[in-house]
C-alpha cells in the first residue's frame, strides 16, 4: 500500500488520481508549514534538527542493514526497494530551485528596467531571449510542426520550406547557445597561455619546480618524444636501456603517477574526511557559526 | 633602453599573446598537413583504453556482453569530449562490440545520437540489434544505482530514447544488470568519476574507462594506479592517440597538431618571460651599484 | 547498492572515523582550544576587505557552481564572515548565484551579516542575484559583474570546474586581490596561478574553526586529523604488507607467514 500511495502517476491516465494525491501534496504541506509557525520558538531548533535526522537516516541504515546474499532479492535489504521513492523526493526538492531561480531573475531584471539602472538594455535583451527560448522551446515540445515564418522568397535561405517551431528551436538552441556555450569553454585556452605566462617565473626554489615540471608534461603530452627519440628504448632485444627514462614522455608519465597522483591522494584523503566531519555535524545538527546559531 | 627591453619582454600584452594563439590554433587546423606533422605517440593511458576494449572483444566473442558508454557533455566542451566520443564509438564498431549510450545532460542525447548514427551508417550497425540509445535521465545517483542492484538495470532505465521498452530491443534481451555489462565509459567534463567508483565499479569489478576533458585528468591517476579505472584519455589529446590507435584520422589527429604548437607558443612565451625578468634583475642592479 | 555487508572492512572503517570526529566535537567543548596553523589565505580576508573599502570598489563572493551541498554551504559559512567584516567597514558585497536553493540561503546570511554588524541599511537583496545554472554562462556573468563592478576583492570559495580560470583571470585582469578555496583538486593549480591566495584541500573545511574559533568546530579539526592518522597507518600497514609479501614470493619463501600476508593484500584490494 505505501509503494502504491508514493508511485508516480500518469496526468493523462489516472487524472482524477493524479489531482486528487496533488491536492492532497499541498494540502499537507501546507498544514506541516502551519504546525511549524505555530510551534513555539524554543522548539523550533529541535524540529529542524529532527528533520535533518530523518532527512539523512534512510541512506545510512539502508547501508549498514546487512544485505541478503542469496535468493531473490541478492544484494537487497527491507530498505533498498524504497530507493527510488527517496531518490524521488530528492528530485522534487531540488526541482523547485528551478522555479526559485526563474522568479529571481525576472525580480532582477524587471527592476532594473523599471529603475532604469545603468546596464538596464541588458536586461531587456536578457528578458527578450528568455520569452523566446521558453516560447519556442515549448513549441518544440508541444507543437514542433506549426508554421514560424511562412516561404518568403522562391530562393534564398528561407526557400522552398516554411520555418517551423522546431526549426526555430535549433537555430536559437543549437545555433545559437550552444555556439555559444562551446566559445566560452574554449577562452580558457586563451586564459592558460596568459595565466602561465605571468605565473611561471623562476623567484624560488619552488616556483622553478613548478615550472619545470609543468614544462615536462607539456612536451610529454606533444613533441617531446620527438626531441628524446634518439634515446632508443632498448639496448638490444629484450633488455631494456635505463637511459630511456630520461625521455621526456616517460618523465611526464613518472611525474604524473609518482608525484601528481600521491600528491592527489593524500590531499584527497584530507577532503574525504573533511566532507565526513561537515556531513556528520550538518546531519547530527552539530554545526556552529554563520546561520546555524541563530534564532528561528 | 636594455632595461626597458627586458621589462617589455615580462610584460607582453595579452592581445599580442592572444592573437599569436589564435593563429597558432587555426592554421594547423586549416591546414592539415601542418598539423599533422607533428607525430602522435599515443601515451600509455590511451594505450591501456584500447587494450581493455580490446581484450573485451577477445573475451566475448559471442558478444553477449554490453558496454556503457555513458556521456555528460554539451556542446561546451565538444570541441574535447565529441571526438573523443567519435573515437570510441569507431573502435566499438569496428569490433562489432554491442553498446548502449546514456545521457545525463540533455544535450548529450542529440549530440550523442547524431554521432552514433552517423557511424552506424558507415560501419553497418543496426539500431536494436548492434546498439541503442538509453538517452537522457536527469537522475544520475538514482539510476547508478538502479544499474548495480540485481536484476536493476532494465527497471532503473525502462526504455531507449524512444519510448521503447528495453525488453522490446533485441540487444538488451539478456542484459540484466552489472554482470551482464562487459565494460563502462564515462565521456565527461564533470568529476563524475568518483560516483561511479563508489556506486557501480567495484561492485563486480567492471572495466571502468575514463574520458574527461584535459583539465579533470589529473583526478583519475590516482584510481588508474590502483587499477580502478582501467584506461584514460586524456582531453583532444587523447582523442588524437585513440585515432591513431584505431587508423582513423579525423579532427581529433589535426586538434593534437594544433595542440603541439600552442604548447611550443606557451613555452616560448614563459621562456620570454623568465629572461626578461632575470636579466631585467642583473641589468637593474647593475645600473643600481 | 552496495552495501556495508559487502565490505565490512570499509563499514567498520567509516563507523569508526565518525565516531572518533562525534566523539572529538563533544569533548571539544570543553577544555582548551587547540591549535591551528597559520593560513595565509585566511589571515589575508580582512586585508582584501581593507583594500576593497578604500578603494571603494564592492567586495565580490563566488560560493562555486554546486547547488546546495555541503561544499557550497561551508562557502556561505565563511562569506558570512566576510560580509561581516565587509559591513563594518561600510562597503558593497555582490554575491552572484547558480541555484536558486543557494541564492535564498545567500541572501538570509548577508541580511543577518549586515544586520549583526549594524549596518542593515548598506544590504540590497538585488546584490545577491542568480545569474544562471548553466557552467559557461554562469563564469561570463562572473567575468562581466567583476569588469562592469571594478571589484577589488574576489573571494572564490566552492566546487569549481573548468569555469574556474576565467573568472580567477577577469578579476585579475581587473586589479582584484583573489582569495581562492576549493575542494575541486583539478581547479587548484589554476587558482595558484591566477590568484593571490588559494586554500588547498581540507584547509577549505578547516577554514570555519579557523576564522571563528569555535570550541565544537575546533573540536571537530582535532577528529579530522585522528581519522586521518589512522588512514596513514592503514596505509602504511599496506604498503608494509605488500612489499614484505613481495619479497617472500620473489625468495620462494613459503608458510603461515606469507599467506596471512597475502589474505592481507587481497583483502586491501579494490573490487
Amino acid at each position: 500500500m505505501f509503494h502504491h500511495f508514493f508511485a508516480p502517476v500518469s496526468p493523462h491516465t489516472h487524472t482524477a488520481e493524479y489531482v486528487g494525491k496533488l491536492l492532497f501534496g499541498l494540502v499537507f504541506v501546507f498544514a506541516i508549514l502551519a504546525v511549524l509557525q505555530a510551534a513555539p520558538k524554543t522548539w523550533r531548533k529541535s524540529i529542524i534538527a529532527v528533520f535533518t535526522f530523518l532527512g539523512g537516516i534512510y541512506y545510512a541504515v539502508e547501508f549498514f542493514w546487512p544485505a541478503d546474499k542469496i535468493g531473490p532479492n541478492a544484494g537487497e535489504n527491507w530498505l533498498t526497494p524504497y530507493q527510488p521513492f527517496v531518490a524521488n523526493l530528492s528530485a522534487v526538492v531540488g526541482s523547485f530551485s528551478v522555479g526559485i531561480g526563474m522568479i529571481s531573475l525576472l525580480q532582477f531584471h524587471t527592476r532594473a528596467i523599471a529603475r532604469q539602472r545603468a546596464g538596464w538594455g541588458n536586461s531587456v535583451a536578457l528578458i527578450l531571449c528568455f520569452a523566446a527560448m521558453l516560447t519556442f522551446g515549448l513549441l518544440n515540445q508541444y507543437a514542433p510542426h506549426l508554421t514560424i515564418i511562412p516561404p518568403l522568397l522562391p530562393f534564398g535561405p528561407f526557400a522552398p520550406r516554411a520555418q517551423n517551431s522546431h526549426d526555430v528551436f535549433n537555430f536559437l538552441y543549437l545555433g545559437g547557445y550552444a555556439n555559444l556555450d562551446a566559445a566560452t569553454f574554449s577562452l580558457i585556452a586563451f586564459y592558460i597561455a596568459s595565466a602561465s605566462y605571468r605565473a611561471f617565473r623562476v623567484r624560488s626554489w619552488e616556483s622553478t619546480l613548478l615550472m619545470v615540471s609543468a614544462l615536462i608534461v607539456m612536451l610529454g603530452a606533444t613533441f617531446g618524444a620527438a626531441i628524446t627519440g634518439g634515446i632508443h628504448p632498448y639496448l638490444s632485444p629484450g633488455v631494456e636501456n635505463p637511459w630511456a627514462n630520461l625521455r621526456i614522455e616517460r618523465l611526464s608519465e613518472w611525474l604524473l603517477t609518482q608525484i601528481n597522483a600521491p600528491a592527489q591522494r593524500g590531499i584527497l584523503f584530507g577532503i574525504y574526511v573533511g566532507g565526513l566531519a561537515v556531513s556528520l555535524r550538518l546531519w547530527l545538527s552539530l554545526e556552529r557559526g554563520a546561520y546555524f546559531d541563530k534564532e528561528i | 633602453m636594455e632595461t626597458s627591453l627586458w621589462q617589455r619582454m615580462q610584460t607582453i600584452d595579452r592581445r599580442v599573446i592572444y592573437a599569436l594563439l589564435l593563429l597558432v590554433i587555426i592554421v594547423p587546423i586549416l591546414v592539415p598537413s601542418l598539423g599533422g606533422a607533428v607525430p602522435i605517440i599515443p601515451s600509455q593511458q590511451s594505450l591501456d583504453f584500447y587494450n581493455t576494449i580490446e581484450g573485451l572483444a577477445k573475451s566475448d566473442p559471442e558478444r553477449k556482453k554490453l558496454v556503457i558508454v555513458d556521456g555528460w557533455w554539451a556542446a561546451g566542451t565538444r570541441g574535447e569530449n565529441q571526438w573523443q566520443e567519435q573515437a570510441i564509438l569507431t573502435h566499438l564498431m569496428q569490433r562489432r562490440i554491442h553498446f548502449a549510450t546514456l545521457s545525463f545532460d540533455p544535450q548529450n542525447k542529440t549530440l550523442t545520437q547524431n554521432i552514433a548514427q552517423n557511424l552506424a551508417a558507415k560501419y553497418h550497425y543496426v539500431y536494436g540489434q548492434d546498439y541503442v540509445l538509453w538517452g537522457y535521465r536527469p537522475q544520475f545517483v538514482p539510476t547508478l544505482k538502479g544499474i548495480s542492484s540485481p536484476n536493476g538495470l532494465q527497471e532503473a532505465i525502462k526504455t531507449d530514447q524512444n519510448g521503447t521498452p528495453l525488453g522490446q530491443i533485441p540487444v538488451m534481451k539478456d542484459i540484466k544488470d552489472l554482470k551482464d555489462i562487459g565494460a563502462i565509459i564515462e565521456i565527461t567534463p564533470t568529476g563524475s568519476l568518483g560516483t561511479w567508483i563508489g556506486l557501480v565499479q567495484g561492485k563486480y569489478n567492471t572495466p571502468l574507462l575514463y574520458a574527461p576533458t584535459a583539465v579533470m585528468a589529473p583526478d583519475a591517476y590516482p584510481f588508474l594506479d590502483s587499477g580502478q579505472v582501467s584506461g584514460l584519455l586524456t582531453g583532444v589529446k587523447g582523442a588524437g592517440d585513440y585515432e591513431q590507435l584505431t587508423g582513423t584520422h579525423t579532427f581529433g589527429t589535426r586538434a593534437t597538431g594544433a595542440l603541439s604548437l600552442v604548447y611550443a607558443l606557451i613555452i616560448v612565451f614563459v621562456i620570454l618571460g623568465n629572461v626578461g625578468y632575470h636579466v631585467g634583475r642583473a641589468a637593474a642592479r647593475r645600473e643600481g651599484q | 547498492m552496495q552495501h556495508a555487508s559487502d565490505q565490512w572492512h570499509v563499514a567498520i572503517l567509516v563507523v569508526l572515523l565518525s565516531l572518533i570526529i562525534v566523539v572529538r566535537i563533544l569533548l571539544g567543548r570543553h577544555g582548551a582550544a587547540p591549535f591551528i596553523r597559520r593560513i595565509a589565505g585566511l589571515n589575508a580576508i580582512d586585508e582584501a576587505v581593507g583594500r576593497a573599502t578604500e578603494m571603494g570598489r564592492p567586495v565580490v563572493m563566488v560560493p562555486g557552481i554546486s547547488g546546495l551541498d555541503i561544499v557550497t554551504l561551508q562557502a556561505l559559512s565563511i562569506f558570512s564572515y566576510v560580509a561581516r567584516n565587509v559591513a563594518r567597514f561600510g562597503n558593497r558585497t555582490i554575491v552572484p548565484t547558480i541555484d536558486g536553493l543557494t541564492t535564498g540561503v545567500a541572501q538570509e546570511t548577508l541580511r543577518d551579516a549586515y544586520a549583526d554588524s549594524g549596518r542593515p541599511d548598506l544590504f540590497h537583496e538585488d546584490d545577491v542575484r542568480y545569474l544562471t545554472d548553466q557552467q559557461f554562462p554562469f563564469a561570463l556573468g562572473v567575468a562581466g559583474l567583476l569588469t562592469r563592478e571594478r571589484a577589488a576583492a574576489s573571494f572564490l570559495f566552492g566546487t569549481f570546474a573548468a569555469e574556474a580560470l576565467i573568472m580567477a583571470e577577469v578579476g585579475q585582469e581587473v586589479g582584484a586581490v583573489q582569495i581562492a578555496g576549493t575542494p575541486s583538486t583539478t581547479q587548484i593549480p589554476f587558482f595558484i596561478a591566477a590568484c593571490d591566495y588559494v586554500i588547498i584541500g581540507d584547509e577549505y573545511y578547516a577554514a570555519t574553526a579557523y576564522i571563528s574559533r569555535d570550541r565544537t568546530l575546533l573540536g571537530s579539526i582535532v577528529g579530522q586529523d585522528y581519522c586521518k592518522l589512522i588512514l596513514l597507518a592503514v596505509a602504511l600497514l599496506g604498503c608494509v604488507a605488500f612489499t614484505w609479501y613481495q619479497w617472500l614470493t620473489q625468495h620462494h619463501h613459503a608458510g603461515p607467514l606469507i599467506e596471512h600476508l597475502k589474505y592481507i593484500v587481497n583483502y586491501f584490494k579494490p573490487g
